[in-house]
């Protein structure tokens, strides 16, 4: 049984991780209708940053911070120059292609200054896991949570309470009509790319150490959080937020309870879910229905 | 007194022009209603005069002209609100947003008090204000849009086919309130109408547009009379 | 600077070069391919081999993206299919290759099939995510399959041998197959691709409602085209596996998924001839962009996909195009002085 309850907060604790990247997936799906198969190694390269400003001697709270606006910055000027042209022309296959394009970029890039040699990233916090009842928690892990709450706060407040948000919602709703308000739509774009790769960048920097830091790092969490996307719904960030969580449990729960499965072929797991759920449900648990219209 | 002045209108998608010289005026203060066959141009005439395709020729927005300068400014920093052909209402906010939404650009003291009388003139509106636009009914969703639009004050508001899609019950509520919101506020409209009977009614000034052109403007109660028109558009 | 951009991205038309022309110019191309192998060192034979099997896996990717306009992420797992039975059936088992290459294509056949089924029912951005996946699980579900693939130590063959009668080296022996299953592959597609079913796909592409109510039976031909595009990798697939005579897990991921997209974009979306210029693309420049740096050869592949589709969407097709207009219309010109140049082309041919 205690395996049982440490199998579910494992799940838990990594199916933070798979949230806070599907999270930045729907971020720019809403405002730009691409599932951006780069949005993991972007993260990865904000991981690098990070590790580079530390190893020049920057605290390293202050690199985490650099690194984290330098990604924000990152994804603003790529929605400003890239994506928007081919998004305005509605060529959907060109943006899937560049997406994929920028994520070749971005690995062999990460591999040509930094190379596959594993970087060592510190831990924010050390010290011995932390047992709650019977279940054992790395601290990091718990910094992690942490973070990832208070993201999920933020991006409330900002959504929900104010009048920018409004605006970001509203644009992401139907955006002609968010045009003809005056609303500023372009802005809401870019800023929603921005969050994005920030948020993926702050998780990478934590997750670093042990995901071990090198190029292509997050592929394997790339293919969980399109998973917990597409089950939560493509364009919701709530339902990124349960399908990450969904996703990580049940994907550590399969790993160790069902046979054949095992802990290598985990990511069959996202496979049929991501499969599964546009079958039988392909808007996802909380997206909209709009969406799967062709 | 003219509010908007149009001259030598051209307007289309991509290679295909669809509007040809238009050239018309429209007093302030007037409902002026455009009627005309379908593929006549009307929609595409309010997209041009709100800037959602491009345009040459002149738009004058009392003695602004719109289509001068490099950038065009949002239409609805100009005074322009456009009520989109099929309503283009937020589905996933909720009604309040939506108003919300129409009043970005204006105090938030002035949206308090705007939003207000909207919820005292559609108490349907005032009941759902926490629901999402998407499970409202089409008829509900129209009056929505037009108080989204009227919510940024804009001198001019474009309406693009309003009854398309409604009962004709709804659509009689529709114009009905119309009516109530003329009476509320001083406003300037131009209406594109598949429903001729009754934007005639509601309406000063009519538009006749063919082919791409509109012919000149003439009192909509003439029009009611004009044996023509009655065969033409209102199936008399 | 947009200015300049427009005129790189402008769509062009198929330059009006005559039919002799062409085939004169294929018929020598072919017959310098059926000399060069004998005279060429044995590593840029096995290079061209590697074109052709880029080739014939890109043909049937370009069958489906290039014509229906869907995306597939997963054709680096059927190709994987391909490579595995050939290296399992003639390698491990030691039966002759000519019943690897029925065996795979049927089975890519099949399997693309049976993941079209699902699959095609889904939106192109669905259909992106789930091969997407497919193609990130597809090491790891070879790994699972350790007991016939040898997991990620892989399995070394010896299959391809020439016959005695021959008198060819292994590495000439190879490529003449290969050649000659490319001709194959870019015979069968130009045929599917001007005939009946080529005209559906493409309205398939170009408007589904209006297609499908002329007439075109969306799902039949999707389907139908899936399969084939599959099979078209699987084959692919065992070439790769003569060429290389290894095959191991971790070749089949998503870069290689990828590279396959690339061979059909740096050529030109929905050009056949494209698709051959793309597989030259991705084995010689990479190559070349080693010598830099070993990361250079991959970042290739990622700035040429941003490149081609953001500034070059008509590709390398396109821009001969382009540079080809002025000299073709001239020609036409010359040859017939007594009428005067239709003026369309002459524009054409000036911008």
């Amino acid at each position: 049984m205690t395996t049982f309850f440490q199998q579910i907060v494992d799940g838990l604790t990594t199916g933070v991780i798979y949230a806070a990247i599907a999270l930045s997936l729907v971020l720019v799906y809403r405002t730009s209708r691409l599932v951006n198969f780069a949005q993991a190694e972007m993260a990865t390269l904000g991981g690098f940053l990070a590790w580079q400003l530390s190893d020049w001697g920057v605290p390293f709270p202050l690199a985490i911070a650099l690194a984290v606006a330098a990604s924000f910055a990152l994804g603003a000027t790529m929605e400003r120059t890239v994506v928007r042209p081919l998004h305005e022309a509605h060529n959907e296959l060109a943006l899937f292609v560049i997406s994929l394009g920028i994520l070749v970029v971005l690995i062999n890039v990460e591999a040509w200054i930094w190379g596959y040699q594993v970087k060592a990233v510190p831990l924010v916090i050390d010290g011995p896991a932390v047992s709650i009842g019977s279940v054992l928690v790395s601290r990091q892990k718990l910094v992690i949570v942490a973070v990832a709450i208070v993201i999920a706060a933020l991006l409330f407040v900002l959504f929900q309470r104010t009048r920018f948000g409004l605006a970001m919602r509203a644009a992401a709703d139907n955006q002609p009509s968010a045009r003809l308000l005056g609303l500023p739509v372009n802005a809401t774009m870019t800023l929603s790319w921005g969050i994005a790769a920030a948020i993926g960048t702050l998780m990478a920097i934590l997750v670093a150490p042990q995901q071990f830091l090198q190029p292509g790092m997050l592929l394997p969490v790339l293919l969980y959080a399109v998973a917990a996307a597409t089950l939560g719904g493509i364009d919701s960030p709530v339902g990124a937020v349960i399908g990450g969580l969904i996703v990580g449990v049940v994907e550590n729960l399969a790993g160790t309870y069902v046979p054949g499965i095992g802990q290598d072929f985990k990511s069959a797991v996202a496979f049929l879910i991501i499969m599964g759920v546009l079958l039988v449900r392909p808007q996802g648990l909380l997206g909209s229905k709009s969406v799967v219209r062709v | 007194m003219s509010l908007l002045t149009v001259d030598r209108l051209c307007a289309g998608y991509g290679a295909l022009r669809v509007l040809h010289d238009v050239s018309f005026s429209i007093e302030e203060g007037n409902v002026t209603v455009v009627l005309g066959a379908n593929g006549a141009g009307k929609s595409t005439l309010l997209r041009a005069l709100s800037g959602m395709i491009p345009a040459t020729g002149s738009i004058e927005l009392d003695g602004y002209e719109l289509l001068s300068g490099r950038r065009r400014r949002p239409i609805a920093l100009l005074g322009i609100g456009h009520v989109p052909e099929g309503r283009g209402t937020f589905g996933g906010l909720t009604v309040e947003e939506n108003l919300r939404a129409g009043g970005y650009h204006r105090p938030r003291g002035e949206v308090e008090r705007s939003i207000t009388e909207w919820f005292e003139l559609f108490p349907r509106l005032a009941e759902r204000r926490d629901r999402l636009a998407a499970g409202l009914s089409g008829g509900e969703q129209q009056m929505l849009a037009i108080a989204r639009a009227l919510m940024a004050r804009p001198r001019l508001l474009l309406l693009d086919e309003p009854s398309l899609g409604l009962a004709p019950k709804m659509t009689g509520t529709l114009f009905d309130n119309l009516r109530a919101i003329r009476e509320r506020m001083d406003m300037t409209v131009l209406l594109v109408e598949q429903n001729a009977h009754l934007s005639l009614q509601i309406a000063d000034d009519a538009l006749l547009m063919t082919a791409g052109q509109v012919g000149p403007r003439r009192p909509a109660i003439a029009l009611r009379e004009d044996e023509q028109i009655r065969r033409a558009y209102l199936g008399a | 600077m947009s200015a300049i951009m427009r005129r790189l991205r402008q769509p062009r038309p198929r330059l009006p070069i005559p039919r002799w022309v062409n085939l004169v110019v294929g018929i020598a191309a072919f017959a310098y391919l059926l000399y060069a192998p004998l005279v060429s060192p044995s590593y840029s034979n096995t290079q061209m081999a590697m074109v052709c099997v880029y080739a014939v896996a890109g043909l049937g990717l370009h069958l489906l993206t290039g014509m229906t306009g869907l995306i597939s992420l997963g054709h680096g797992f059927f190709f994987a299919v391909g490579a595995y039975t050939a290296a399992i059936l003639s390698g491990t088992q030691g039966w002759p290759v000519p019943v690897s290459f029925v065996v795979a294509a049927a089975l890519g056949w099949l399997l693309g099939f049976l993941f079209g089924l699902p699959a095609l029912r889904l939106s192109p951005l669905a259909l992106s995510q789930v091969t997407l996946a497919l193609a990130l699980i597809t090491p790891s579900l070879i790994k699972r399959l350790d007991f016939m693939t040898n997991g990620s130590a892989g399995l070394s063959v010896d299959v391809g041998d020439p016959p005695a009668w021959s008198g060819l080296d292994k590495d000439q022996w190879i490529l003449y197959i290969c050649l000659l299953i490319a001709l194959v592959a870019y015979l069968v597609t130009l045929a599917l691709s001007r005939g009946r079913t080529g005209r559906a796909m493409k309205g398939l592409r170009d408007n589904l409602p209006v297609a499908t109510t002329l007439g075109v039976r969306a799902t039949t031909t999707k389907s139908f085209v899936f399969a084939t595009s599959a099979a078209f990798a699987a084959v692919g697939g065992v070439l790769y596996t003569l060429v290389i005579q290894y095959v191991g897990a971790d070749a089949f991921g998503l870069t290689f998924a990828i590279a396959l997209i690339t061979v059909i974009v740096v050529g030109g979306l929905g050009s056949v001839p494209g698709v051959i210029l793309g597989a030259v693309f991705v084995v010689f420049v990479p190559s070349w962009a080693s010598e830099v740096s070993p990361s250079a050869s991959g970042l290739i592949y990622g700035v040429a996909l941003v490149v081609f589709m953001f500034v070059l969407p008509g590709g390398v097709i396109g821009v001969l195009r382009a540079i080809g207009h002025p000299v073709v219309s001239r020609f036409h010109a010359r040859r017939s002085t007594a009428q005067p140049p239709v003026p369309q082309e002459q524009e054409a041919g000036r911008r």
